[in-house]
């Protein structure tokens, strides 16, 4: 009984409390090996390959912005238009339909202003 | 010429002295080779009744040229001088010279190096052979002495020729009986060898002339003279030689020998990079139905391929024809269709390759392909041309460079398609490539993942597009063209892979700009991004006029 009224008396107190105001606010977690310190650019998780690997793209705004994939020619073998907010984004690069072989991954606005670049190798 | 004076002068040097006896060499030797045997006889040959019971002659071989098997004292078994006495002292690294003397007069020589006046010097090049022969009675004239030698490669010596082998630095025979001394000359001293085969060429470098970046997935395979028939390897020879060219399309082999033929063999493989894959594209299919098409109702042909090689490349269905039949081999290869053997694909095997000496690779009067080559001490590069089957446009192949090789009457603006009346440029593989901008993306839209290609040029009458897609993640659903009205579109998937493209083989027709092809794929897994799911390996377009298009993706 005793605890009952504790419980009562708490609850009146609380209920005529202030109102707090939270504001909501979009985190990404970011991975230690996924961490850029500049305000944009691109960083892989790893630099050998296998199935996908994950990728920060940290945008200086929100907009359109292009991920490509070149080969050792420098011919684009695969290219993304990715809608993405400001600061960090962890996405993929996929790669199990690439040769093995290394490429390079580029982020660039898309007015293709680079933005970073980073290489890696696959090993299937 | 020279020699043959030398030779004359020496006959003629012989017969003026007052000689009694020649001491010669006998021997027979056709096609030497190094390795072979060499038989050496010295013979006495009587001239003016001579009948010596001694005989006796220093003899030096070039231990750079030759290595000495045995020896035999022949005399032994004429018959007659059985129970002769014989003795052979050898000497090692010495070499004669004749002096002022003169070197078939073996007497003379004889006497010069018993006064001192000519003799020998050290030299380990060269071992000497001291012979003596003596019997109670007369020696029959005839054979004597015989030695063998195997010949050895001279290149290894670096030595030019193989004059002066073995020599016979002097002689002399007795009759012992009544001390009488007999003036001994040779019709010869010396032995030279000509021709000799299986001279180690040194460093011989062969190069294969292919336009393309997949040089060291090129292989080569050569046979020696003796494996083939006809100027081709016997059925079941295997390559004397055989390996792979590096990335510059060259290999150097030390093990080839001087005035030999050779048979070479140069293919290519795919290796697992996909990159025959993009040998034969739309260009080549424009090219061959440009050809085709030109063929009128009664089957002649206005069309003429720049190089006659063409007509052989463009036959990929082996009927000796170029017609609408080979086209559609074309354009189902570049629909994804395995469709004729000799048409190279990645998996395929590449049937067909057409290699040859530059020189006149390509030219039908050597059959297109010069396959024979012989390394000689003047020439040991060797440059090739290589062709595949189907590469029209010499986009993988050495276009050829002899003038025989060209069409007569190729001329770029004279060529006239029959049923259209247009003006054609087919063939003309000079023309260099050009390059348009190509914007190829893709994007996640309302939930599906979206492939679009925006061309913003003119002037395509033909685009190919090989996609592979990571199928495990994506799943084809649809594709949308927007290339014009009256363009052929054509598409296929299988498996990962599709194919998408256009192509007006009559050349009147353009791709239209904007966005010609959207693809769609629902997703089988839900991803956030497509970074890598769908990748190009060929993206190439045509020009009415022939020209190759190289697509620069933006």
């Amino acid at each position: 009984m005793k605890k009952i009224l504790l419980l009562t008396l708490s609850l009146l107190v609380l209920g005529c409390a202030k109102d707090l105001d939270y504001e909501v606010v979009d985190f990404t977690f970011v991975p230690d090996e996924l961490v850029i310190a500049e305000d944009a650019g691109l960083r892989l998780a790893s630099n050998i390959v296998h199935g996908n690997v994950d990728i920060n793209v940290k945008l200086p705004s929100a907009g359109t912005y292009r991920i490509r994939v070149l080969d050792i020619t420098n011919r684009i073998v695969s290219q993304e238009k990715i809608q993405a907010p400001k600061g960090d984004n962890i996405l993929k690069v996929y790669v199990s339909t690439l040769p093995d072989e290394s490429y390079t991954v580029e982020l660039l606005t898309n007015q293709e202003e680079l933005l970073g670049k980073d290489v890696f190798a696959i090993q299937q | 010429m020279k020699k043959l004076l030398t030779k004359l002068f020496l006959l003629t040097s012989v017969l003026i002295y007052s000689q009694d006896v020649r001491l010669d060499f006998d021997y027979s030797i056709t096609n030497p080779t190094v390795g072979d045997t060499i038989t050496i006889n010295i013979k006495t040959v009587d001239v003016n009744s001579s009948t010596p019971s001694l005989i006796q002659f220093d003899l030096q071989y070039n231990t750079q040229l030759v290595t000495k098997i045995n020896n035999t004292f022949t005399v032994l078994t004429n018959g007659t001088n059985s129970t002769a006495q014989t003795a052979l002292s050898e000497f090692t690294g010495y070499k004669w010279s004749d002096g002022n003397e003169t070197a078939t007069n073996l007497s003379a020589l004889y006497t010069g190096w018993n006064s001192n006046s000519i003799g020998y010097s050290s030299n380990n090049n060269f071992n000497v052979e001291r012979v003596t022969i003596q019997d109670g009675q007369d020696i029959v004239h005839g054979n004597v002495y015989q030695i063998k030698f195997k010949i050895k490669d001279r290149a290894a010596a670096g030595l030019a020729d193989y004059s002066d082998i073995v020599e016979l630095n002097w002689g002399r025979m007795i009759d012992n009986s009544d001390n009488t001394n007999y003036t001994v000359t040779s019709a010869a001293d010396n032995i030279d060898l000509t021709s000799v085969a299986g001279v180690n060429a040194g460093t011989v470098t062969i190069n294969v002339n292919s336009p393309h970046s997949n040089k060291d997935k090129m292989s080569y395979k050569i046979y020696n003279s003796s494996q083939l028939e006809n100027n081709v390897p016997k059925s079941g020879e295997s390559p004397a030689y055989s390996g792979n060219f590096d990335a510059n399309g060259q290999f150097q082999s030390t093990a080839l020998s001087l005035d030999a033929t050779y048979y070479i063999e140069i293919e290519a493989a795919d290796g697992g990079s996909g990159w025959m894959n993009s040998i034969v594209t739309v260009t080549d299919a424009y090219k061959a139905f440009q050809y085709a098409i030109a063929t009128n109702i009664n089957g002649g042909s206005t069309a003429v391929f720049e190089y006659v090689l063409q007509k052989l490349l463009g036959d990929v269905n082996g009927d000796g024809s170029n017609d609408i039949s080979d086209s559609y081999e074309f354009l189902a290869h570049i629909n994804g269709y395995e469709s004729s053997a000799a048409i190279p694909t990645a998996t395929g095997t590449a049937d067909y390759h057409y290699a040859g000496l530059i020189a006149d690779f390509g030219v039908a009067a050597n059959n297109y392909e010069t396959k024979v080559f012989t390394v000689t001490e003047s020439v040991k590069t060797f440059n090739f041309g290589h062709a595949f089957k189907g590469d029209l446009d010499f986009s993988h192949s050495t276009e050829p460079t002899a003038t025989a090789a060209k069409q007569d009457n190729f001329t770029v603006s004279s060529i006239t398609n029959p049923n259209t009346g247009q003006n054609m440029i087919i063939s003309n593989a000079s023309t260099p490539d050009e390059n348009y901008t190509l914007d190829i993306s893709s994007a996640i839209v309302d939930g599906k993942v979206e492939l679009t290609v925006n061309l913003n040029t003119t002037g395509l009458v033909g685009s190919q597009f090989n996609i592979v897609f990571d199928n495990t993640i994506l799943a084809f659903e649809s594709i949308k063209y927007d290339t014009g009205n009256e363009m052929t579109d054509f598409s296929r998937v299988q498996g990962n892979k599709l194919w998408i493209g256009s192509l007006d083989y009559n050349g009147q027709k353009e791709i239209k700009t904007g966005t010609p092809y959207t693809v769609t794929f629902n997703m089988i897994q839900t991803v956030q991004n497509t970074a890598g799911l769908i990748n190009y390996t060929i993206t190439e377009g045509v020009k009415a006029n022939g020209t190759k298009v190289n697509f620069n993706i933006q």
